[in-house]
């Protein structure tokens, strides 16, 4: 009887994936769920249960399991993600009055024993007896290689004000990490794996994400009125006037989260990008040149973009779907196509913004400001961030506890170039009485190149780029190396190996690596591999080390080399040259026609940070000749000597600007004409801003 | 007398002083000098010889800053330290403008005389230094005032989940400010034309009293102090318009470029006297006539006996009237 009614279960499951699913099926479903959610909207509490399909897809026998409970970090302040964070992330800050929580009521194999009893927490990470983030449980029967597990899981999970990505606020419901989530069976050899073991972390601070892919089914109960978006596509809604509810269900395969949200108030409104009309046939045939691959590969397919929209933001709708067409573009025709057919993009509510900037599969919670200005881009920087996580975490699903930098970063190179060919550089918000007045005060605007680099300069070394991301020495260390400190990192890489073969180390390394869970070694393998050069230097110093750049020009000098005064030997005579004679003869030599004096110039360079980076060395001389010299930066410093019949009058060390990671440009260079303009005219300014503010003092006495 | 009539005769009073103007406009000059001359050598220093420089001649480069923050970090305790200096200074120097242009103006003075100029800033420098005390106090609360819009927007709709309450209340709150700052700045000028004008002592009396004629005559004393800042508004914009779009980085256009900004200095410094010489026309117009302070008389005594003694540290110049006068 038992086995009639698993067998029957396993039908409707069968049943109910399958068909949906398996035409869009694009990875190996190894965590597969069948979440059913009921909000209790006074209570905030989501009463809810999944079918979890595991597939033990290693060549090891597993006898335990392991689960992230996300939501006991907001439990108290004693779990660890508290403790790291003190209870500010992000600009936000715990209210510290309505806490999170999620409690599993029940567990057991699908028709078989109950091991709700044997449940225990664990603290893989720290030792911290009190977070109850992860939990790990004995099974009775050891799941073989290649065996498929279905549980079943009774849980409640209580939502937390807003602080940290996920809770509630008013109506404003935003459910992320929400359900008892498997972890990830590391084989030996699997990343960074010596032997089979659960990689399955507490919740910190700072990452929050690795999971395998797996196809979700969710039915989600609201009370009628609320407007609910989600990831995947929606399938179903039912209505149920009795209680004044409604069920929906969404469904999505290969992914490896899922994420809702749910407000009565949203502004629901959808757009679909259209692959055929936004993007243009010379588009194409540059992704095809360029990446030597066919058109059908090269052209994007039609996605539907749903935009839940808080009311007082309603005048910058057009702007969210710019951002998203921007980036369902530019990410698809650099790394391939978005291969989902929906994106939903969620604004949250003033006083929900913990709850932005967050990504999800096909679901990224956005953030904006009332009436933000037109120039202000930060609605579009946040906007093609949050969906380029959909190529790197999401399709690309690395491990963001471990190596964010795969993560953010990369996100962050690409963002960076999407936002500055669609939309320019941003402007700095400078609103008194609510007036933009950035333009007026000749405020320059600011790319987002300069931005990464400017935040990189602030904390250079403080950590090597990779590191655990509760392991870096402090929030900023983490949020300077995994963000802008990878994105100039990568653009150093590019400027060494040029534009287009950074291209196609990207494109090669999203498509290799898509539906998979690549390590920091991969990567570089791939750059070695596709630039056909050896950057393992490179990576060492600043991916696996945290080394300074620093080159800078120390000393010129140029003097003319006349007749020489002393004592010679000469045809087998010994002839005694006076200083006098020697004037003289210089006196004379230069009254000749075409005569020119002759100088020697000589040029020290010297390294000032521990990082060595072969270096091009530009020295310039006053007639216009140019030499080039190479430098491969071992020493500490490196002297050139020229006789030439001009003196030098510049010298520049990586006068291309390729290396985007030395902390400082300004002592790269010199000249020998010292800027009297612009001493004068910043001069000026500052002098004229100082007298303005002695002015305003004064006149307040 | 009307709010149009005082703004013209204190721009024609600002019109005759013009070696008091080139003197503030020197002064405060050197002042800002304390920060701008560090600031100068600290932003300079590393771009010598760089050839960063000629990028930034044409236009200012906000990277670069991160390239000097890893140059010249330690400076950058030394300029607060100047910046600190000059505040204080300007604080000081601006006290003894005060008492020295508000006496010359007081007397009508033909030409600029220095010995006037200093009398009255040294006579009236401790009570207009009191005065400025006492503004500070003003400021802090107009400081408050200005932050209420936000705390009753934030205690109100804090909880909510649309920002535009807080976004109006902010905007409000910001208004509210410049506008309260204007009223107390005004008020703290009737206060020193009172105390130089009037030649009372009493700092907070001072104070008080302008308060009351500030209030009494609103429409004609900040109707002045408006036009002042529509006028100040204005240039700015014509000021920022112009400069925006030259970008100089010709000897001929940086040159114009800083001619042009000393000029809107000048205008600055003149509009502050301009703002005094209203001031004085409408406080001799408007301000309740001060009474005659009695006289004693000398009467040789029948009984021959002595005359009164006077007593040491007694008022010069007893007070003129008090709260009473407003019917306080």
């Amino acid at each position: 009887m038992k086995k009639t009614r698993r067998q029957a279960r396993t039908c409707v499951l069968l049943a109910l994936f399958l068909p949906a699913l398996l035409p869009a099926q694009m990875a190996k479903p190894v965590a597969s769920y069948d979440l059913r959610a009921s909000l209790d909207v006074k209570a905030h509490i989501i009463h809810g249960s999944e079918t979890l399909v595991w597939l033990n897809d290693s060549p090891d026998t597993v006898s335990s399991l392991r689960f992230h409970l996300y939501m006991n970090a907001f439990k108290n302040e004693k779990s660890t993600f508290m403790r790291e964070s003190g209870g500010r992330l992000r600009g936000d800050y715990s209210g510290k009055k309505d806490w999170g929580w999620i409690d599993v009521k029940s567990l057991r194999v699908d028709g078989g024993a109950d091991l709700t009893t044997s449940i225990r927490f664990i603290q893989p990470d720290d030792a911290n007896r009190d977070d109850q983030t992860v939990i790990e449980v004995p099974l009775p029967v050891a799941v073989k290689p290649g065996a498929t597990l279905r549980l079943k899981i009774d849980f409640d999970t209580k939502l937390p004000q807003v602080f940290a990505r996920t809770g509630y606020h008013g109506t404003f419901c935003l459910a992320g990490q929400w359900f008892p989530k498997i972890g990830v069976w590391e084989t030996a050899g699997f990343r960074y794996s010596q032997k089979g073991a659960w990689n399955c972390h507490q919740f910190h601070a700072y990452s929050e994400f690795f999971a395998n892919f797996g196809n979700y089914r969710a039915e989600i109960t609201l009370p009628s009125g609320y407007k609910i978006g989600a990831t995947g596509e929606l399938v179903s809604r039912r209505d149920d006037a009795a209680n004044k509810t409604t069920t929906w269900t969404f469904q999505q395969a290969s992914v490896i989260d899922f994420a809702w949200t749910a407000q009565p108030t949203y502004l629901k409104l959808e757009r679909t990008f259209a692959a055929a009309q936004e993007t243009t046939p010379a588009e194409i045939a540059e992704a095809v040149r360029l990446f030597g691959i066919s058109a059908e590969e090269a052209r994007l397919s039609d996605v539907k973009i749903t935009l839940m929209l808080q009311p007082e933001h309603a005048e910058q709708a057009d702007r969210y779907f710019r951002a998203a067409i921007a980036g369902i573009k530019g990410f698809g025709l650099r790394y391939g196509r978005y291969p989902y057919k929906t994106l939903t993009l969620v604004d949250p509510p003033y006083g929900g913004m913990g709850a932005a900037g967050m990504e999800y599969p096909t679901f990224i919670t956005c953030g904006t400001s009332w009436r933000l200005p037109k120039d202000v881009l930060e609605l579009e920087e946040v906007t093609v961030h949050e969906f380029g996580h959909q190529f790197w975490m999401q399709l690309v699903a690395t491990n963001e506890f471990e190596e964010s930098w795969l993560d953010e970063g990369f996100n962050t190179y690409s963002t960076t170039k999407i936002v500055e060919e669609n939309f320019g550089a941003t402007a700095i918000p400078l609103r008194p009485f609510g007036v933009q007045m950035a333009s007026l005060f000749g405020v320059p605007k600011i790319s987002a190149d300069v931005e990464n680099r400017f935040e990189y300069q602030m904390l250079p070394v403080s950590d090597p780029i990779l590191r655990n991301a509760w392991d870096y020495a402090d929030m900023m260390s983490y949020g300077i190396n995994s963000y802008p400190k990878t994105g100039v990192f990568l653009l150093t890489l590019e400027k060494l190996m040029g534009a287009d073969t950074m291209a196609r180390v990207m494109r090669t390394y999203q498509q290799r690596f898509r539906f998979h869970h690549p390590d920091s070694n991969d990567f570089r393998k791939v750059v070695n591999e596709v630039s056909g050069r050896d950057f393992t230097s490179l990576f060492d110093q600043f991916v696996f080390h945290a080394r300074r750049l620093d080159y800078k020009v120390d000393d010129v000098e140029s003097h003319m080399i006349g007749t020489s005064a002393g004592v010679f030997d000469l045809g087998g005579k010994r002839r005694t040259v006076t200083v006098e004679e020697a004037e003289k003869s210089d006196e004379k030599a230069s009254k000749a026609k075409g005569h020119k004096d002759l100088y020697e110039s000589t040029v020290r360079v010297r390294r000032e940070g521990d990082a060595v980076l072969p270096v091009e060395v530009w020295i310039h001389f006053d007639d216009g000749s140019l030499e080039v010299r190479q430098w491969d930066g071992v020493d500490r410093w490196a002297r050139f000597k020229f006789q030439k019949t001009a003196k030098a009058d510049w010298v520049e060390l990586d006068p291309h600007k390729r290396h985007v990671l030395d902390v400082n440009w300004t002592n790269d260079s010199w000249q020998s004409q010292y800027p009297v303009k612009l001493a004068f005219k910043w001069g000026g300014q500052l002098a004229f801003w100082a007298q303005n503010l002695v002015l305003l003092l004064s006149a307040l006495v | 007398m009307t709010a149009i009539h005082a703004f013209r005769r204190g721009w024609s009073a600002a019109s005759r002083s013009k070696l008091a103007l080139l003197l503030m406009w020197f002064t405060y000059a050197l002042i800002a000098k304390i920060v701008a001359v560090p600031a100068i050598v600290l932003l300079l220093e590393p771009l010598a010889h760089s050839r960063v420089s000629n990028r930034l001649l044409s236009q200012f480069d906000v990277g670069w800053l991160g390239d000097l923050a890893d140059s010249a970090t330690t400076a950058a305790g030394a300029l607060s330290g100047a910046a600190a200096l000059a505040g204080v200074l300007t604080w000081l120097v601006a006290v003894l403008f005060a008492g020295g242009v508000l006496t010359m103006l007081d007397e009508h003075w033909e030409r600029f005389s220095f010995t006037l100029f200093c009398s009255g800033a040294g006579e009236h420098f401790w009570r207009i230094l009191r005065l400025s005390l006492f503004g500070l106090a003003c400021y802090g609360l107009v400081w408050t005032a200005g932050r209420v819009p936000s705390l009753l927007a934030k205690k109100i709709y804090g909880e909510g989940m649309q920002a535009w309450p807080m976004g109006v209340a902010g905007i409000a709150g910001s208004v509210l400010t410049v506008l309260l700052l204007g009223w107390v700045a005004t008020v703290l000028d009737y206060a020193k034309v009172h105390l130089v004008s009037g030649r009372t002592r009493g700092a907070f009396k001072a104070l008080l009293h302008s308060f009351l004629f500030v209030f009494r005559h609103f429409s004609m004393t900040m109707g002045v102090w408006l036009m002042n800042a529509l006028l100040f508004a204005l240039l700015g914009v014509i000021y920022l318009g112009i400069s925006n779009g030259m970008q100089p980085s010709a000897t001929v256009t940086i040159l114009l470029l800083l001619c042009m900004q000393q000029a809107f200095i000048l205008f600055r410094t003149a509009q502050r006297i301009a703002g005094w010489g209203s001031a004085l026309e409408i406080y001799v117009a408007l301000w309740p006539p001060i009474h005659s302070p009695f006289e004693p008389e000398l009467v040789p005594s029948l009984a021959g006996g002595d005359l009164p003694e006077l007593r040491a540290g007694a008022e010069a110049t007893p007070e003129p009237h008090d709260l009473d006068d407003y019917g306080v």
